[in-house]
């Protein structure tokens, strides 16, 4: 009997040891990290590079984010309307749109901004918050706040609050005023149309 | 005795020297310090990690890109899709009387900003290097001292007001006129920025309606009113020469907008909707400013 109790405290210990081996500042720190690596570079200084270190750029913050998770908290009740076909359609969109506009304006942009990893916050349901400031000679020093969740053993960003916006909360009063009077499908169209557009501008 | 002397002088140089150095170390570090919801404080210095410390790190995620942290199959819960968005339905549903009067200005003021603005302040950073912007954009911030220092006032946040004169006068004297900003270095000179309209709204002032203001931006009659406080209490207008006056006001608009190129754009190619997009974005931010 005593055995079995040992054993199980153990096996307890070492599991809880396991999952809190990184923690969700750990995580942000090491996608951010992942992605000024890039654009610090020297090999990308070429303008004849920039397409890829765009394409590089972009492999990190396509897996940065969970944007399924995002997309149904964009959606609230709506995403129930969807087709489980309309759903990924919707979110490989979503995924773009968000993901390439950032990406360009940072690149763009990228003076050799530093982040500063202010608070971690846990929060009730597995989830987390971390608070990070980027600091700029140019634009000041901007908050950027990241709320995580934990789940299989893994941490991830299902939304990010720039200045106190969170990008959730903007996209869900669109998507909701868009879809008063139109169907999933107008939406996924529109989308598909802005997405080109912007492509377009490049 | 004469040798007794010659130790007490290098001691004493020696301390000048530590002392110094001590000074621009610490004026050269870059430490963030946030008073975090809790109170408690905490600082954390900026880590230097090195080019191959990252890049190691950048190969990192690329390994694990089949081990996604997306589940492609989750499906959250009707509770989980609508929680944390208990004040959303006002966010969205709230008054918008102003709705046909907002879009309009906000059409003008998005042409006012490509046809004219634009031009002007790319020129403008065409021809004025970064660092000199920069410096005019510290200049402009300090002359704003005494919003900041009154609506800090008004809403007994006497630490906050008594940092803004701090700042104002180190930044005036050391900074050279405010063109440069020797408090950035030193946490406790650094307030967030306070006016009017937050402390109206920490007196409990409601927002009233939304309203797009032409050629400013978002903003609520409450901060609209606010606003025009401000504007008293600008400096720039006390000046007597009308031209002057708006030639100054319209320098610093310009310069802001040079710092900024860019940033509009990414907010519009990002928005399905940029009015919408604009209005919440500014409705979320003022909140949380006022709730600060």
């Amino acid at each position: 009997m005593k055995k079995i109790i040992l054993i199980s405290v153990i096996l307890l210990i070492a599991l809880t040891a396991n999952a809190s081996t990184i923690t969700p500042t750990d995580y942000v720190r090491k996608k951010t990290d992942a992605f000024t690596a890039v654009l610090d570079d020297p090999k990308y200084k070429k303008p004849s590079m920039k397409q890829i270190q765009r394409d590089d750029l972009w492999q990190v913050i396509r897996y940065s984010f969970n944007y399924r998770l995002i997309s149904q908290r964009a959606l609230g009740r709506n995403w129930k309307k969807f087709s489980k076909k309309e759903k990924i359609t919707f979110v490989g969109l979503f995924t773009q749109l968000i993901g390439k506009t950032y990406l360009k304006t940072i690149q763009k942009n990228y003076t050799g901004e530093r982040f500063s990893y202010i608070k971690e916050k846990m929060l009730p349901k597995n989830k987390a918050l971390v608070k990070t400031v980027m600091i700029s000679k140019k634009y000041g020093n901007i908050p950027i706040d990241y709320v995580l969740r934990f789940k299989k053993n893994k941490w991830s960003v299902y939304d990010i609050k720039v200045e106190n916006v969170s990008l959730v909360k903007n996209y869900r009063v669109q998507f909701k005023k868009l879809l008063r009077n139109k169907k999933p499908y107008d939406l996924i169209k529109q989308l598909d149309e802005k997405v080109k557009e912007n492509e377009r501008k490049n | 005795m004469k040798k007794l002397k010659k130790m007490k002088e290098k001691i004493k140089l020696l301390l000048v020297i530590l002392a110094l150095a001590t000074f621009f170390s610490a004026c050269g570090s870059k430490i963030i310090d946030t008073e975090n919801i809790d109170g408690n404080i905490s600082i954390e210095k900026e880590e230097n990690v090195s080019g191959e410390e990252k890049i190691k790190s950048y190969k990192e995620v690329k390994d694990t890109l089949d081990d996604s942290d997306i589940d492609e199959d989750e499906e959250l819960s009707d509770e989980e899709l609508e929680e944390d968005f208990e004040d959303d339905e006002e966010v969205i549903n709230g008054s918008d009387p102003l709705y046909y009067f907002n879009v309009g200005m906000y059409h003008v003021t998005d042409k006012t900003y490509f046809w004219v603005l634009k031009p002007i302040a790319t020129g403008y950073k065409f021809i004025v290097p970064d660092l000199i912007r920069i410096w005019v954009r510290n200049f402009f911030y300090n002359l704003g001292m005494p919003v900041r220092f009154v609506s800090n006032l008004l809403q007994f946040k006497f630490k906050d007001a008594t940092a803004e004169i701090g700042r104002f006068l180190l930044n005036s004297t050391v900074g050279i006129l405010g063109f440069g900003n020797p408090a950035e270095n030193f946490p406790f000179l650094n307030p967030t920025k306070e006016d009017l309209g937050q402390a109206f709204g920490k007196w409990g002032i409601g927002e009233g309606f939304f309203v797009y203001l032409p050629f400013l931006g978002p903003s609520t009659l409450r901060d609209t009113v606010g606003l025009v406080g401000d504007e008293f209490l600008n400096p720039i207008n006390y000046i007597e020469s009308d031209i002057a006056k708006y030639s100054i006001t319209g320098f610093k608009m310009i310069n802001n907008v040079s710092l900024q190129l860019g940033t509009y754009e990414a907010i519009k190619e990002a928005a399905l909707d940029p009015y919408e997009a604009i209005r919440n974005g500014y409705l979320q931010r003022r909140r949380k400013e006022v709730a600060d």
